[in-house]
């Protein structure tokens, strides 16, 4: 049973004790409502802070100081309320595991670390089927006949490890597998004459960038559960283990609508970009943008960055200066410059989707509205990044 | 669905009447179903979307919600109409959502008769997006269908 944080405010007969453990339905309607109602929290504390910050009166600024920590709390339990184990997806997919691995003839013994990790609801819900296909991809692809095990000396039954931790901002879901034989090899061939790509260029990647292939449209079914964890703004990548197997790792972000982003300007437009994918921030010389095949880049710290000027992304009108502002963005080992007009500054902002009118407009997550009342417009990177 | 009552005339025979909120954009008149309509607002500040459809003037923050506003002169293909701005929104909801239209001042609740709409005056640009042309007097309204126009937004 899960043990929610106790605070002076939840009443008592809520109160909850790991020893005790009581449990009540919510309407997951109500939850929503509860979210909603704590992301307008959000703006309506950065409303009165912008304002108030004009007077600079100390009183004020202590009890401001003081609601902002209690809507963090706040924050941070209304998430709690809406998290379920991973064991429930987990167990989900179990008899999917189990029936792939029978179509497959391979006997599997599965193993699972970590399953009290908490993620939200809603991204259980969406990473049921991607699961799915990672465990369908793994059967067909990775493991091994129990013969073949033999003669390599592993033990007869294709090991499948399922591992879920938090680190830092992000939920690390692992499917690894010691089977090993969806290798370099195997996606070359699963790549071949799929992606226009001659398999000459094919053979010249790095081992990273092959492994990135797997993932492209008509490779794998893998490129379908690529496209729903970037729309969760989480990442997927693939990893061998020196022949020993072979890993999938999924990171999705644990906060679903409330994200750190850095506002920046370019002519009277504002743009937030998530601080998640931020590398670094500086500025540069105009005179240092150099070209290569055409296109801008920059070099810093020896490293050649291509430059995306936002303005001309976006139709914008320029503001032009001697020097510019540059932030660095970086997704997998992929780095991007977005020159910008200025930097505003580091807000806690609500993800609001612009809606079905705007579906084909892939370069934002969506909206957020400022203490300003000003609407952001919110850089999908991973899509950006993509499309250069 | 659209607000309709049922009238009965002299000669004995039913007709539903059905409520239209007339609008005003450049010299022209359109008209929506009053049940489609949430509310009238001034124009406030509209924040472009960059690479969207060209018919979307931007997003505007209605009470904390993000709401679309269109441009009715480019999604019905009316000429002639470059120079104008327009004053208010007149937001819409249809099926929980909202989205904003672009108006110059919204006029009154006309109560028409389905069969005073005139179905063979629609021209060829608005197809189905209008349900006819409605008279009063000497003013000449296009009862434009709010779903119609909203499913062909989508389809785009």
């Amino acid at each position: 049973m899960s043990t929610i944080a106790e605070k002076g405010s939840l009443s008592e007969e809520k109160t909850i004790s790991s020893a005790n453990a009581q449990t009540i339905r919510v309407d997951y309607d109500k939850l929503d409502t509860l979210m909603n109602l704590m992301a307008e929290l959000v703006i309506a504390r950065s409303y009165i802070s912008q304002a108030l910050k004009k007077y600079g009166i100390k009183e004020v600024d202590d009890s401001i100081a003081q609601l902002n920590r209690i809507t963090l709390d706040l924050q941070n339990i209304v998430m709690k309320i809406r998290t379920v184990p991973v064991k429930q997806l987990w167990s989900k997919g179990e008899e999917w595991i189990e029936q792939s691995a029978k179509k497959q003839k391979r006997e599997i013994r599965l193993q699972k670390i970590g399953e009290e990790t908490e993620l939200d609801r809603a991204l259980s819900d969406e990473m049921e089927q991607p699961l799915n296909d990672i465990y369908q991809v793994i059967c067909d692809f990775d493991f091994e006949s129990k013969e073949e095990r033999m003669k390599k000396g592993k033990p007869p039954v294709n090991q499948l490890v399922l591992q879920a931790k938090h680190e830092g901002n992000h939920l690390v879901l692992e499917i690894i597998s010691d089977g090993g034989q969806l290798n370099r090899e195997r996606i070359l061939q699963m790549a071949s004459s799929k992606l226009g790509i001659s398999d000459l260029d094919m053979q010249r990647m790095d081992d990273q960038e092959v492994n990135g292939l797997v993932f492209q449209q008509g490779v794998s079914p893998l490129s379908k559960v690529k496209q729903i964890v970037e729309s969760l703004n989480g990442s997927i990548f693939l990893e061998h283990l020196d022949g020993r197997g072979t890993k999938v790792q999924v990171l999705l972000p644990l906060s679903l609508a409330i994200i750190q982003a850095l506002l920046v300007k370019t002519g009277e437009s504002v743009f937030a970009i998530p601080i998640a994918n931020i590398d670094s921030t500086m500025n540069i010389a105009i005179d240092d943008v150099q070209i290569v095949q055409s296109k801008e880049v920059v070099v810093i710290r020896g490293e050649i960055i291509p430059i995306a000027r936002l303005h001309k992304e976006f139709g914008i009108e320029p503001n032009v200066d001697k020097n510019a502002h540059i932030v660095i963005v970086q997704i997998g080992q992929k780095k991007c410059a977005f020159m910008v007009d200025s930097l505003i500054g580091q807000e806690d902002i609500v993800i609001k989707p612009l809606g079905k009118l705007f579906k084909e407009v892939d370069v934002f997550t969506g909206a957020a509205i400022l203490g300003d009342g000003k609407i952001a417009l919110i850089l999908d990177i991973p899509t950006i990044i993509k499309q250069r | 669905m659209a607000t309709k009552t049922t009238n009965q005339n002299t000669e004995g025979s039913k007709e539903t009447i059905i409520e239209i909120l007339s609008f005003r954009l450049g010299n022209q008149e359109f008209g929506i179903e009053v049940d489609f309509v949430e509310m009238v607002i001034e124009r406030s500040e509209i924040t472009m979307i960059p690479n969207s459809k060209p018919f979307i003037e931007g997003v505007m923050n209605l009470r904390g919600r993000i709401v679309p506003v269109l441009d009715l002169t480019k999604l019905l293909h009316i000429t002639g109409s470059e120079e104008l701005t327009f004053e208010n929104v007149l937001v819409t909801k249809l099926e929980d959502s909202e989205v904003g239209f672009l108006v110059n001042e919204v006029k009154e609740v006309i109560r028409a008769k389905e069969s005073e709409i005139d179905t063979a005056s629609k021209s060829d640009q608005t197809d189905r997006k209008a349900k006819g042309v409605v008279q009063k007097g000497k003013r000449l309204i296009l009862f434009l269908d709010l779903e119609e126009i909203m499913a062909s937004c989508e389809r785009v």
